[in-house]
């Protein structure tokens, strides 16, 4: 029995253009088939539902700082000094979205400032060395 | 959208349209005036942020003041546009080969699945602006902050790059900040659209220029193809409307991968491509290491290639294109005094010269990008081998050398690559830190132009199932795999 051989079937030109149609088939399919699956997770990504309707966290907060920033002092850098008893890594979180809601005044994490910004339970309070005044937002 | 709004994009836009013009090949079909005009709406925005700096520097940020920057800016282009016709155009058949009016039935089949891809990414992108206006961590802690700082501190605006601040790199270039308040200035009140909105426009931009320079350069159906594999993406889409820097920066990588190619037939266009790849350095610092690697590849290459002369001509060319957005950088770099933290001791006191010595850390960096590269698209099935099969199924051009454009993007890519390896082999924060938070993020930088690369490497549709059509739209052109 002879070995199969597509030249045996058709001639050699067209056995060739038929392979050649065949890997680019199976190229364009796969390629298609990888982008389809992908398409998919980016469909299953999209926000839930129930997600649109309420604000998101960043949200919350700056609108919280807007009401506080005419009390913070510019020109001057103010510490900031997180709720007591946060972990060392969310007091940096709040740190880092009080400076982005209260921006252009100039936070340090820390206490030997002037000025100081305290989060506490209640609210916040601004106050200096000197004296406290206290505003909730 | 208010008049003055409208102004703001358009002054730009028509600006740069035209610098573009006095630069690109001439223009024979529709998707090569859709490149020219993708590549002026991004450098449109990159202009307008340095014409801002310069507003910044010198007291006038009002909007009246900014017009008459931005109609400076356009006289400019005018007369730029003017002495380049009055030299004489230079014949341009941008490319690697030419596109053709010929669309055949691959061309009306592959638009179907493109179409729900876009939709899909169009609906993800919408939601998740409305979901989170302000963008991501990185975004609204570094590049949205310093736009605040920015608008809202007037003559202080220097505050915005104090070491106070530091976690929020005072050394980034402000390409993204200055475009998000310069349009601020010109609506009078910080929308919280813009940083969203710019990442949109700028995602719109690098499927554009993806799509009609591959429509350009190889096929219309190549084109969809290329538009397909960017837009489902998961990692690519999601990071559209981040309201980072990644969005512009992976632009103005592209945009130089593309016009670099282009300039093989036009070399005129080397000076855009100068001009595309200082504003990637505009944006983020890692667009510094990237222009010094197309520098150094475009010379490397031509000066093998083709001597002395050509090298010279070229690079020259490309750095004349460079220059004004690089005295940009001199002049903020200048004005900043921010150190590059890149450079400093680690928290324990290692030197950068300890850190290069340190084998440990590069058998960590290698086992990073390969447990990274095939995966950092977050795609369901990773699209690196399936197009590398693609590719061996395809089969390839032949005729490379002749290209050197293209080999020099490839070089350029290869070399800002190992770059960025030694960037982490110095970095002096938590190396496994560093790379979890990262490396992602910088492989999906060059992630367009290496999809633009290899679509005109590979053989379009046509070409590889041996259709009627393809042999009327690429007369002499070789191909592997008879």
């Amino acid at each position: 029995m002879q070995p199969f051989n597509m030249d045996n079937i058709l001639p050699k030109q067209q056995s060739g253009t038929f392979l050649r149609r065949t890997r680019g088939t199976a190229g364009l399919l796969l390629l298609v088939f990888g982008c389809g699956a992908s398409a998919r997770l980016v469909r299953e990504n999209t926000i839930p539902e129930g997600a649109l309707g309420r604000p998101d966290g960043m949200m919350v907060l700056d609108s919280r700082y807007a009401k506080l920033r005419p009390f913070v002092p510019q020109g001057q850098v103010v510490c900031f000094l997180a709720e007591s008893g946060v972990p060392r890594e969310n007091a940096v979180g709040e740190y880092y979205s009080a400076e982005y809601g209260l921006a252009p005044s100039l936070l340090t994490l820390g206490s030997n400032c002037e000025s100081f910004l305290e989060l506490t339970s209640q609210g916040a309070c601004v106050g200096t060395r000197f004296g406290e005044s206290c505003e909730t937002f | 959208m208010n008049a003055w709004f409208t102004l703001a994009l358009l002054l730009p836009t028509v600006t740069s349209f035209i610098l573009c013009s006095a630069f690109w090949g001439r223009s024979q079909s529709l998707p090569d005036w859709l490149a020219r005009a993708f590549v002026s709406f991004g450098v449109g925005v990159g202009l307008s942020s340095c014409t801002f700096f310069f507003g910044l520097l010198s007291g006038n940020r009002s909007r009246t003041g900014l017009t008459i920057l931005d109609a400076l800016l356009l006289a400019v282009a005018g007369a730029i546009l003017l002495a380049m016709r009055h030299l004489g155009s230079e014949d341009g058949t941008p490319g690697l080969q030419r596109a053709s009016p010929c669309a055949s039935l691959i061309t009306y089949l592959l638009a179907s699945p493109l179409l729900v891809a876009t939709l899909i990414s169009f609906h993800y992108c919408i939601r998740y602006a409305a979901a989170h206006p302000h963008g991501t961590w990185d975004s609204w802690s570094i590049w949205t902050l310093k736009a605040r700082f920015l608008f809202r501190s007037g003559a202080h605006w220097r505050d915005a790059f104090s070491p106070v601040i530091a976690y929020s790199h005072p050394d980034y270039p402000i390409l993204l900040p200055a475009t998000i308040d310069r349009l601020w200035t010109y609506l009078q009140h910080e929308a919280l659209f813009v940083p969203t909105m710019l990442g949109f426009f700028f995602m719109l931009c690098t499927v554009g220029l993806v799509m009609s320079s591959v429509a350009v350069m190889r096929s219309k159906s190549q084109a969809l193809l290329a538009g397909a594999v960017l837009l489902t993406t998961p990692f690519f889409v999601k990071h559209a409307v981040s309201a980072d820097a990644e969005s512009p920066f992976m632009f103005f990588v592209l945009a130089t991968t593309v016009l670099l190619i282009m300039s093989d037939s036009a070399p005129r266009m080397l000076v855009l491509s100068g001009l595309t790849a200082s504003l990637a350095a505009w944006t983020k610092n890692e667009g510094l290491l990237f222009l010094v690697s197309v520098i150094t590849s475009l010379a490397a290459l031509l000066f093998v290639a083709r001597g002395w002369n050509a090298c010279v001509r070229a690079v020259s060319l490309f750095i004349v294109g460079a220059c004004p957005v690089l005295i940009v950088i001199v002049l903020f770099k200048s004005q900043v005094h921010a150190g590059n933290w890149l450079f400093g001791p680690t928290p324990n006191g290692v030197s950068i010269l300890g850190r290069l010595m340190d084998v440990g850390r590069y058998s960590m960096i290698s086992k990073y990008y390969y447990r990274e590269i095939p995966r950092f698209g977050e795609w369901e099935i990773s699209m690196v081998p399936v197009l590398v099969a693609y590719f061996f199924l395809m089969g390839h051009l032949r005729g490379l050398k002749e290209k050197p454009g293209l080999v020099a993007v490839i070089g350029a890519l290869a070399i800002a690559s190992l770059g960025y390896f030694f960037v982490y082999v110095i970095t002096p924060t938590e190396l496994a830190w560093q790379l979890d938070t990262s490396l992602n993020r910088i492989l999906l930088q060059f992630w367009p132009a290496a999809v633009v690369v290899f679509f005109c490497v590979t053989r379009t549709p046509e070409e590889a199932l041996a259709l009627p059509c393809a042999r009327l739209i690429v007369p002499g052109m070789t191909d592997q795999g008879k």
